[in-house]
């Protein structure tokens, strides 16, 4: 990976405990990720892995512990799961990206956003008429359009079929490469995380950092 | 000159017409994108308790109507919140609302013929007062959403990319839902409590067959809710048919001329 890593962590989570009404999903994390990293987020159903995502990005309130966020470091968020309302949503992708940003005229920055994750053919047609892995990757662009400096992808392939999947996973790659931009990429898929990742986290109400992604085949091969 | 501008009553039901029909389906799209269309009957079903109280109270009932709305609405969103499905809520909140007002009913001596004008729309009886009120209503109404269009478009499509923009969901849900209670206050005056949903949705739901964008959609519905009201006003004013039904049944031909439309091409 061409991306060069910093030391200065942009993300910090120290005894970060969060918990439901029937008990902690995520247990005293402690975490650090550093600018320019590719992190595979795995682990099992239910370990936290979303959890953990949404605490980073301020959807859920922070309960116990203490959690640091560059402030310079705009955050892109892909959903696991749009709400439903997203698949029949009256709005052309273009409208999708022009409304996630503030008022004023960002013609340039949308051109682009849809230029690098290939979807400027699908500029003027509704979201509703779009397939699982073209949506995905408006998605994407939707995030790049905000010019995050993190890019937090959470189980981005799911319901794509294999082609896609494998044009997805290269368009991350080329973005992460030729940005350095944080990606923080939670995925079932443990294969994915080892090939693609530059280090990998297992959520499984704590979480344990391995640097060397192939690692966690040996370790978390049930997964 | 048309016979029908002769007479003030029908201006002003004009003027009155033409702002809620450009009013009203901008904050009717937002309720069908969001799957929340029935919070437009709830809040009508609700106002009629605040037009009673209006009424027993000696202040104007539209007045008293937007008031009692806007709290039920802010209400309603604070049970919402509570994780209670939103078409329960919109449950509890439409039988109060008309429990409270046939409750009231008992204590009124004397207003009941304006009272039930107001269950089906009573254009003749609209007066300046109320003109001022809807006219102000509108304004502010769609100042705001144009203001804040992107961020509305944003929490309307995903909650969970609008907070992790940063935007306060809670704060804007609230704002749409109090907007909400102000357009179906000052509509329901036009075509009555039992219809005021429909001249929110119905032209929604015809622009949408046609397949378009969310500002192309929302500008063919002000169209179609446009063509409804004025329409209707004639209709109702030279055949002596009841507006707010005339306004409706031609929004719903519309809606099935777009729908065949769609389904034939």
């Amino acid at each position: 990976m061409s991306a060069k890593i910093r030391n200065k962590p942009c993300i910090n989570f120290e005894n970060v405990s969060f918990g439901y009404r029937d008990g902690d999903v995520l247990q005293n994390v402690n975490l650090s990720l550093f600018p320019g990293e590719y992190v595979g987020i795995v682990g099992p159903n239910g370990g936290g892995k979303t959890t953990l995502l949404k605490l980073l990005l301020g959807i859920l309130p922070l309960q116990k512990g203490s959690m640091f966020v560059d402030p310079a470091m705009r955050i892109g968020y892909v959903p696991q799961r749009l709400s439903q309302s997203v698949f029949d949503f009256p709005a052309t992708v273009e409208e999708v990206l022009v409304n996630s940003l503030p008022r004023g005229d960002h013609r340039k920055a949308v051109d682009c956003a849809l230029q690098i994750t290939d979807t400027m053919k699908y500029k003027k047609r509704l979201i509703s008429q779009l397939s699982g892995g073209e949506r995905q990757r408006v998605f994407i662009a939707r995030a790049l359009v905000l010019s995050p400096r993190i890019l937090v992808l959470d189980e981005p392939a799911t319901g794509v079929d294999t082609p896609s999947q494998d044009v997805f996973y290269r368009m991350i790659d080329r973005l992460h490469a030729l940005s350095g931009m944080t990606i923080l990429f939670v995925s079932h898929d443990l294969e994915i995380v080892a090939r693609e990742t530059t280090r990998c986290l297992y959520v499984n109400r704590t979480v344990t950092s391995y640097s060397c992604p192939a690692d966690i085949l040996q370790h978390h091969h049930h997964v | 000159m048309f016979e029908i501008f002769q007479f003030e009553f029908m201006i002003r039901a004009f003027i009155i017409g033409i702002f809620l029909s450009v009013l009203a389906p901008v904050l009717g799209l937002f309720l069908v994108v969001r799957r929340y269309p029935g919070l437009a009957d709830t809040l009508a079903h609700v106002s009629l308790a605040g037009v009673v109280l209006g009424f027993l109270l000696k202040i104007p009932p539209l007045l008293a109507s937007i008031g009692t709305t806007f709290l039920a609405a802010i209400g309603m969103e604070a049970v919402r919140r509570k994780k209670i499905f939103g078409e329960s809520v919109q449950v509890l909140f439409l039988s109060g609302g008309l429990a409270i007002a046939t409750v009231l009913l008992r204590f009124d001596q004397g207003n009941r013929q304006e009272i039930f004008s107001f269950f089906f729309g009573s254009i003749a009886t609209v007066s300046w007062q109320d003109v001022w009120i809807t006219l102000i209503t509108a304004v502010f109404a769609l100042t705001i959403i144009s203001l804040f269009y992107r961020t509305f478009f944003l929490v309307a499509l995903d909650e969970d990319l609008a907070q992790a923009q940063g935007v306060r969901i809670h704060f804007w849900n609230f704002l749409f839902v109090a907007l909400a209670a102000l357009t179906v206050s000052v509509v329901m005056r036009v075509v009555g409590i039992l219809l005021v949903g429909s001249l929110m949705i119905i032209p929604v739901l015809a622009a949408l067959q046609f397949g378009y964008g969310f500002f192309r959609t929302m500008m063919i519905a002000i169209g179609i809710s446009l063509f409804s009201v004025i329409a209707g006003l004639f209709f109702s004013y030279y055949i002596d048919l009841a507006t707010g039904g005339a306004i409706v049944l031609i929004a719903l031909s519309c809606f099935f001329g777009s729908f065949l439309y769609k389904h034939s091409s």
